[in-house]
């Protein structure tokens, strides 16, 4: 059996670049104080893990050729409920969970049906949904906050789940619905017909893909798992605001600058849940390195343009050699490993 | 060939984290010297003898020396605008709550004992939770981390003057500003318990949501302090010593002074501080029921929340001016900077001198507007002398002190005749 040579080029850095991230996230860590304990790398991880959510709920949506840009007001709006309706009207943790999900299974149908019967474009009809939201959430909650006095259920999704193991319970669940998300979209049919639209609605539709139930689940599970995540995040951190995110740096930008890193194709088609995964944890311990605001924001722009920057100048490249010589492109695909 | 690549992409790798690692540590502001004193003074301070408390030349120990550097730092520090920048906190008795919290929020917005549990800092003292002990070594070596709420001028201020105040009584600190979010105020958090500093003091960005917070550095053992902000009742169970200006008393002498203008009568609007902080009930709900306990006549318009933006703020006032007309005699300002400068600009475009405008302060702009007869009155509430006494509450906790739970910084009341008292500003 011929063992796959692994050829160490622009492309095989770019392709892996959110595990170089990581890795130089990591490394840089070394040299600071406190770094590699446990009590940071848990506080760190569990801090991050609401952006992971909505990353993976970006990521889906970006796969199949769309925006979604109520993914950080959907988990607002689910914690906010989560915590009230346990705070207000005294229902059980995982009644409340099961309802702001609901919400998000509901949201997600909502933006599908935009998208795919009334033919808005995602960007427009995300962007009108998270006013919607917004309004919905200051009538919920007029003075902009819900509390969890629940200590109990505040601590254990604090607490590691496995004694001896740095991490929190929730950026352990968040790590499992991630893989559980990662396997459906490699191996089920839905999950590669999400790739298929994203890549190609015409090829999807020859191919006898129903492009709009595909959608329309694209948007059903992002807005559902980041509702499950923000649900169990108002109960890890104890409460959610309105304004959640909205003056530091906001968890949206984050999770689609992640996205990005992670090697998401911005048209559609292409991309990786596990990569910005990565690319998220990397984010994580890379705003730990910094104690200013300033700096996590500055560094973080900076990775993103230089991310971007590649990918144009990679899409302006092969768009040359496709033009000029179609067969060329073969040539080129090959000699960057893609062959 | 492979090896090449290997150690060319290995040590690209390394350069970019030690620049990353480089400028992570910038965020430091410790010198050198100070770090090597923190080193020290991680050495077991109660042995005495050890390097971390070699006495001073005078023969003194630390704790010693650390009494002195505090008298004269007490003595000698003072604000910009002339006042000790660590005087002593005011302190008083709590009156008792006429109901429980469930009764007392029943209540109407205007009856006073309605705010009671807002107003003080009236927790139930059996729930305390076990606070650390003074290590009664002094405060010379001691290293504090302060979390503050967010960007602002103020801000700006108060962390300078911290730092100021906290190099005078031979303390070291580090500022950390989660600008004005929950989510990265909760891991700023986090990131000050892992660095396991001397003491921790927050100034919350919620009310609300700091009683999770001051029990995360409490249960880690490390005093916490909060500053500035007042807390809700449960959070107190977790807080070593509150500090700060006593928001609800002054906005009320404002609301007495700002009545007898009105003669009692005419109707009030008000602009509220960022809603769900103390500030927001203080500086709302602390003039309105002063003014509707001891003026029946004089009626609230209208309360909104349109943030710090002047431009916003001007709107709302020129809408309130078209809605109201006559009837609108006054407009109480939580902040007297940039909601006094849109308040300002809207009454000039309507030409309503008439309009009262009474703000908390004290801020450059604040001062000026006063100065010009444009801001009737402010209240004084003092920047530097809110981190003077939170570094003296823990210089005292350091020293081996007993410290009150609750201490207030001055107040006063700024009109056009005495505000070059106050003057040049802090912020």
């Amino acid at each position: 059996m011929e063992r796959k040579k692994i050829k160490i080029n622009g492309s095989f850095l770019n392709n892996n670049r959110a595990y170089l991230f990581l890795l130089i996230v990591l490394f840089a860590g070394i040299f600071r104080n406190n770094f590699f304990t446990a009590f940071n790398i848990n506080s760190v991880t569990g801090n991050g893990s609401l952006v992971m959510w909505l990353g993976l709920g970006f990521t889906i949506c970006l796969i199949a050729g769309h925006m979604d840009l109520t993914v950080q007001y959907v988990s607002t709006l689910a914690a906010l409920l989560c915590l009230g309706l346990h705070s207000r009207q005294g229902l059980p943790w995982l009644v409340c969970i099961l309802i702001a999900t609901c919400m998000g299974v509901l949201v997600g149908l909502i933006n599908g049906f935009l998208v795919t019967k009334l033919k808005i474009h995602s960007f427009i009809a995300t962007l009108g949904m998270q006013f919607v939201l917004r309004g919905v959430m200051y009538m919920y909650s007029p003075e902009e906050q819900s509390i969890g006095r629940d200590y109990t259920a505040n601590e254990a999704l604090n607490g590691a789940l496995i004694p001896g193991v740095p991490f929190s319970l929730y950026f352990l669940i968040t790590t499992l619905v991630i893989v559980i998300v990662m396997i459906f979209m490699r191996n089920t049919r839905t999950g590669r017909n999400i790739y298929m639209v994203g890549g190609n609605l015409e090829t999807a539709w020859l191919a006898g893909v129903k492009s709009n139930q595909v959608t329309t689940v694209a948007f059903v599970l992002s807005s559902s798992c980041c509702a499950l995540g923000g649900a169990l995040n108002g109960i890890y951190s104890g409460a959610a605001n309105i304004s959640m995110g909205e003056k530091g740096i906001a968890p949206l930008m984050i999770a689609l600058t992640a996205t990005i890193i992670g090697g998401t194709d911005i048209a559609g088609g292409h991309g990786s849940v596990l990569n910005t995964y990565i690319s998220l944890v990397a984010v994580a311990f890379l705003r730990a390195l910094f104690k200013k605001t300033e700096m996590q924001v500055l560094v973080i722009a900076i990775i993103l343009i230089a991310c971007i920057c590649y990918e144009t100048i990679a899409q302006y490249r092969k768009s040359k050699v496709l033009g000029t010589r179609p067969n060329l492109h073969q040539e080129y695909l090959k000699e960057i490993g893609k062959g | 060939m492979k090896r090449k690549s290997l150690a060319i992409l290995l040590s690209a790798v390394m350069v970019v984290a030690g620049c990353l690692a480089g400028c992570g540590s910038s965020g430091d502001d410790s010198t050198p010297a100070q770090t090597q004193e923190q080193e020290q003074k991680s050495e077991p301070a109660a042995e005495g003898g050890d390097e971390a408390e070699a006495p001073a030349e005078g023969g003194g120990s630390n704790l010693d020396e650390s009494l002195a550097l505090f008298d004269e730092a007490v003595a000698t520090l003072m604000t910009t605008d002339g006042h000790p920048m660590l005087a002593p906190g005011v302190t008083f008795d709590v009156p008792a709550a006429e109901g429980t919290a469930e009764e007392l929020e029943a209540l109407d917005d205007s009856d006073s004992a309605k705010w009671h549990f807002y107003e003080y800092l009236d927790w139930d003292e059996s729930q305390d939770a076990e606070f650390p002990a003074s290590p009664a070594d002094g405060c010379k070596g001691k290293h504090v981390i302060m979390i503050v709420h967010g960007a602002h001028a103020w801000t700006t201020c108060f962390s300078e003057a911290f730092e100021q105040a906290c190099e005078a009584v031979g303390m070291t600190c580090d500022i950390y500003d989660p600008n004005w979010d929950q989510s990265t105020q909760d891991g700023y958090i986090d990131q000050a318990i892992n660095e396991q500093p001397d003491a921790i003091g927050v100034i919350p960005v919620s009310a609300d949501h700091a009683a999770q917070q001051f029990k995360k550095i409490t249960d880690a053992g490390i005093p916490a302090f909060c500053v500035n902000t007042t807390v809700n009742a449960d959070a107190m169970n977790y807080v070593m010593a509150f500090t700060g200006p006593n928001d609800w008393y002054q906005m009320r002498t404002l609301a007495d002074s700002l009545g007898e203008a009105m003669n009692g009568e005419g109707g009030v609007a008000y602009i509220t501080h960022n809603v769900g902080g103390s500030p927001y009930y203080a500086r709302c709900y602390g003039p309105l029921t002063e003014l509707a306990e001891k003026y029946p006549n004089i009626k609230t318009l209208d309360i909104q929340s349109p943030g710090f933006e002047a431009a916003a703020v001007k709107q709302v006032v020129a809408d309130w001016i078209t809605k109201h007309g006559d009837d609108l005699k006054a407009i109480v300002l939580a902040d007297d900077s940039d909601q006094a400068i849109g308040t300002v600009e809207a009454i000039k475009a309507a030409n309503r001198s008439d309009i009262l405008v009474v703000a908390a302060g004290i801020s450059k702009q604040g001062a000026e507007l006063v100065e010009s007869g444009d801001l009737y009155m402010m209240s004084y509430q003092s920047c530097q002398g809110d981190a003077g006494l939170a570094v003296r509450t823990m210089a005292e906790y350091f020293n081996g002190v007993d410290i009150s739970r609750v201490s207030y910084i001055g107040t006063d009341v700024i009109n056009k005749d005495n505000v070059a008292d106050f003057t040049p500003c802090q912020w």
